[in-house]
């Protein structure tokens, strides 16, 4: 089942295109990646996909039906938003924040059910976060606080999760924690898109990778066919050593490629 | 089942009965306080119908409007306050940001200056809130489409200054200095001397203006995320701040037009109690409103005793001792976000 479709998607920001001729699908049970430089539209597609920001040209889909016709409060049911940067404004605790993920499943006037609680607790177990769970958010680490912000995007209990940089800022157990939760989840059914900087997680969790480069679609498909040489010299302006250890892909940036090398 | 409201959670419910306790421990002192030696006594015999007409005309008909408006405004001034540091996601944020109060304080000045607040009494506080009124419609036109809240703030800036220039400028061209001093001492912000007549007006306009800002509860609770997660949670950033602007404008220029600028008890209330209710915005605002009046009530009852000749106005309290505890904050903020 198709959960989100963009046709030929354009974006621009105070006049400046950012993304031009997109295509851009995700399946139900599909784990996609969403990788390319500093500046090449990543969140801004992952924004205009959720509806944050307006296309100027393009068709978006969720679940069939044309993204902007889907009332805001149907649509925070099915489809869970990451920003970047994992921000709390408040000190509230760790399970009132993931608390929040529950939102538009309750009525104006209704407190948390135990339904509610039910699922808060268990999205915290998932991220590894439930033995903070009284803790004030501020009083995490930045780790800690990325595990507690995915486990509020669970509670929405979504179809469709997008994430931005998921992972960064993550120790090297827990990133490989939240990729492999990733990868249950959407073995489960749930599409997930996630913009993530590093390639060989990239490479080794996601179904299909996406690559941007000039405001376009440089690359799409098994991580095999996005990340070559070419690929990489081209978009990323990097040379790197592509191998398999054990069965695993990894991919190692040696130098910085000269574009005039070409 | 008043119980299970997201308003009143029962994590917090000593809080919340503390609060109340306090509500109208400070209601009943402000009836029993005053410059004449009606006192608690009085007020017994008020419930027991057995009053003397001294008594009834002073508790009545000159303090129990005094302690109701001074419940209500600082009601909407604790209230307002939560809800705009909540939506702006700022501690320092206060309910006169988005120009209410300064469009308000210029509406009243204008009766005083033309005379029409002499015709009859009601006058000066319907001017106030037609003012503060325009003032909205003008802030809500000036923050633009989109629902971000930067460009709103500067609206508001905008909006105060024009509205203090315009306090001014009536000063300045006062006929003469009786006006001048009368309009002095309305922006000092009292309730002295208030009657029904101003309980009665204000009240439907507070009401509105408070469940608007009640209603706010969950968004406010959301847009702890930010605004883009707030937006994939639900919310229409544009419907709130249309809420918030409406209901911040009936209630606090309803306030600010019986009442006067009061400054601070809109700024500290909230950041006083929010600890309290464990930092979350939707539980802060009803404690935040009954913080406030309890404030308000307590200060009105200190300018009571602390007035000698010339009376102490209230406004002038609240911002004595607003003002240090502001730098307070300040110092405080810079050194969490410096460690």
């Amino acid at each position: 089942m198709t959960l989100l479709e963009a046709k030929n998607l354009s974006v621009q920001l105070d006049q400046k295109t950012i993304l031009e001729g997109i295509h851009f699908h995700l399946q139900a049970g599909e784990l996609v990646a969403l990788i390319g430089p500093n500046g090449s539209g990543k969140t801004t597609l992952l924004k205009t996909l959720c509806g944050l920001l307006p296309a100027q040209q393009g068709k978006i889909t969720a679940l069939g039906t044309p993204l902007a016709s889907i009332p805001r409060q149907q649509l925070a049911k099915i489809l869970a938003y990451l920003p970047q940067g994992n921000e709390s404004h408040w000190s509230i605790t760790v399970e009132s924040l993931v608390m929040l993920g529950r939102l538009p499943h309750q009525n104006p006037w209704q407190t948390p059910s135990n339904h509610d609680k039910e699922i808060v607790c268990q999205a915290l177990k998932a991220c590894d976060a439930l033995q903070f769970k009284d803790r004030p958010v501020d009083h995490l680490s930045g780790g800690e606080k990325a595990r507690v912000m995915l486990a509020r995007a669970l509670a929405v209990e979504p179809k469709i999760l997008l994430a931005d940089e998921p992972v960064a800022g993550l120790d090297p157990g827990h990133q490989l924690e939240v990729m492999e939760r990733f990868q249950q989840l959407s073995s489960s059914g749930m599409g997930i898109v996630t913009v993530i900087h590093d390639l060989t997680l990239a490479a080794r969790y996601c179904d299909r990778l996406v690559l941007l480069y000039d405001q376009q679609v440089l690359a799409e498909g098994i991580p095999e066919k996005v990340l070559t040489t070419k690929n990489l010299a081209l978009s990323f302006n990097i040379q790197a050593h592509i191998g398999k250890m054990q069965g695993l892909p990894f991919i190692i940036p040696t130098s910085v490629a000269h574009p005039n090398q070409e | 089942m008043p119980l299970k409201s997201p308003l009143f959670s029962i994590e917090h419910c000593s809080l919340f009965l503390v609060l109340l306790l306090l509500t109208i421990l400070t209601f009943a002192g402000s009836l029993i306080v005053g410059a004449s030696s009606v006192g608690w006594k009085d007020l017994l015999s008020v419930f027991v119908g057995q009053e003397s007409e001294m008594a009834h005309l002073i508790l009545l008909e000159i303090r129990l409007p005094r302690a109701l408006l001074g419940l209500m405004v600082g009601f909407t001034l604790g209230l307002g306050g939560a809800v705009l540091q909540g939506y702006l996601r700022n501690p320092l944020a206060e309910p006169g940001l988005i120009g209410v109060s300064g469009a308000a304080s210029f509406g009243a000045v204008i009766t005083i200056y033309t005379g029409a607040a002499g015709l009859f009494a009601l006058a000066l506080p319907l001017g106030s809130i037609l003012t503060a009124l325009f003032a909205v419609f003008l802030v809500q036109l000036l923050a633009g489409k989109n629902g971000g809240s930067l460009r709103l703030i500067l609206a508001g800036i905008a909006v105060t200054s024009f509205a203090s220039a315009l306090t001014s400028l009536a000063l300045n061209m006062a006929p003469n200095p009786f006006v001048s001093l009368e309009i002095m001492f309305w922006l000092m912000g009292s309730l002295a001397d208030r009657s029904f007549e101003h309980v009665w007006l204000v009240m439907p306009f507070m009401i509105i203006g408070w469940a608007l800002l009640f209603k706010l509860g969950r968004s406010l609770d959301a847009l702890t995320l930010g605004e883009d997660a707030a937006q994939t949670l639900g919310f229409n950033l544009k419907h709130i701040r249309h809420l918030m602007i409406i209901g911040v404008a009936l209630s606090v220029g309803a306030a600010t037009s019986v009442s006067g600028s009061i400054g601070f008890v809109g700024l500290v209330v909230p950041h006083l109690l929010r600890r309290w209710v464990g930092h979350k915005p939707s539980a802060l605002l009803l404690a935040s409103g009954l913080g406030g009046a309890i404030l308000l009530l307590t200060a009105d009852i200190a300018v009571r005793l602390l007035t000698t000749g010339t009376e102490l106005k209230l406004g002038v309290l609240t911002s004595l001792i607003g003002a240090p505890f502001f730098l307070f904050l300040i110092v405080k903020t810079k050194r969490n976000t410096m460690s």
